[in-house]
């Protein structure tokens, strides 16, 4: 029988570490090592920096990443979202709490609305 | 263990915030994460961020997948709607969770591996769909709970915990949001509690 054991895993053990904080501020760049060694460049974005403007966003960071840096802080905002319930038109309730009549209108509710699309 | 509930006692002179709640009302179980790990410092944020916000527990709903990321969500908000859901698909649990009750505050919880990988897809689509939710990717370019192979987000060079190095070149999630039209994107350092808890509020 044990000939036929073979080790398919091996035990491993993490090391407790303390957690690594950071306190920089906005417009300066941190460099933060992790625990395995390596290092994070952190830039924290400037206060004027615009998180308006989409494509500004998307080149700001693309040329920050090609320095080697990661950019935090709010990155971009649409100040006139949308989400889906708006853009599929759903009722305000749940679900849970409509009606069979709400949730099933019957054939000629059906029947007008495959009309519709004739 | 993640069994094992906090026990329930504080101080009496703990702060509350307007429902009359502590922060230790928005915690979960034991972390069974590795002491240090940044996970656990994301969670206490959250934690945070809920308090201030005052949020009635009940109103919220937080789903995760498959990873260390995605066990952090069993650490915090203990009295909240839970789902943990299968690797890489809990965009589309979290859709069909919110078209059936839009009135709840949804988070999703989700890692490198789960969002860049398995889920890339079901990152995407849900982000072009506008889901109405915070999608939190907890992001560190490696698979701890498997012992620490690169994931997708992994910097090109970067060197594994086995001496090997990675020759493949690295996702940002936060540029593909930028692109498939997310409303609100932002990013922080899990140890940058000064900017991470805002950041957390203000979405």
């Amino acid at each position: 029988m044990r000939q036929h054991n073979e080790a398919v895993n091996r035990l491993d053990y993490m090391d407790p570490r303390e957690p690594i904080t950071v306190d920089y501020a906005p417009g300066t760049v941190s460099e933060v090592t992790l625990h395995d060694g390596s290092m994070l460049r952190l830039a924290k974005l400037h206060p004027e920096y615009d998180p308006h403007d989409r494509i500004g966003a998307m080149t700001y960071m693309q040329s920050r990443a090609a320095a080697g840096e990661v950019v935090t802080g709010l990155i971009y905002m649409d100040p006139a979202p949308k989400d889906m319930h708006a853009m599929l038109n759903t009722v305000d309730a749940p679900l849970n709490r409509l009606g069979e009549k709400e949730l099933c209108p019957g054939s000629a509710a059906l029947e007008k609305i495959n009309a519709s699309l004739r | 263990m993640t069994y094992i509930a906090k026990p329930k006692f504080h101080h009496p002179a703990l702060p509350k915030n307007n429902l009359g709640f502590t922060h230790r009302d928005y915690e979960g179980s034991i972390s069974t994460l590795c002491a240090g790990c940044g996970h656990d410092s994301i969670s206490a944020a959250v934690i945070q961020a809920c308090f201030e916000l005052n949020l009635e527990p009940h109103r919220l709903a937080k789903l995760s997948g498959i990873g260390c990321s995605s066990k952090t969500p069993d650490y915090f908000l203990g009295q909240s709607h839970g789902f943990n859901s299968v690797h890489g698909r809990m965009p589309s649990v979290l859709t069909g969770s919110n078209l059936a009750n839009k009135e709840l505050i949804y988070l999703g919880v989700s890692g490198d591996g789960d969002s860049a990988s398995i889920g890339l897809g079901q990152f995407v689509h849900c982000v072009r769909r506008g889901v109405n939710m915070l999608y939190m990717t907890e992001n560190n370019g490696v698979y701890g709970l498997t012992k620490g192979q690169f994931s997708a987000t992994a910097d090109k060079g970067s060197k594994s915990k086995a001496g090997g190095s990675n020759n493949d070149s690295p996702l940002d999630l936060v540029g593909m949001a930028l692109l498939v039209g997310a409303t609100f994107v932002a990013r922080s350092f899990s140890g940058d509690k000064k900017q991470l808890v805002p950041l957390i509020r203000a979405c």
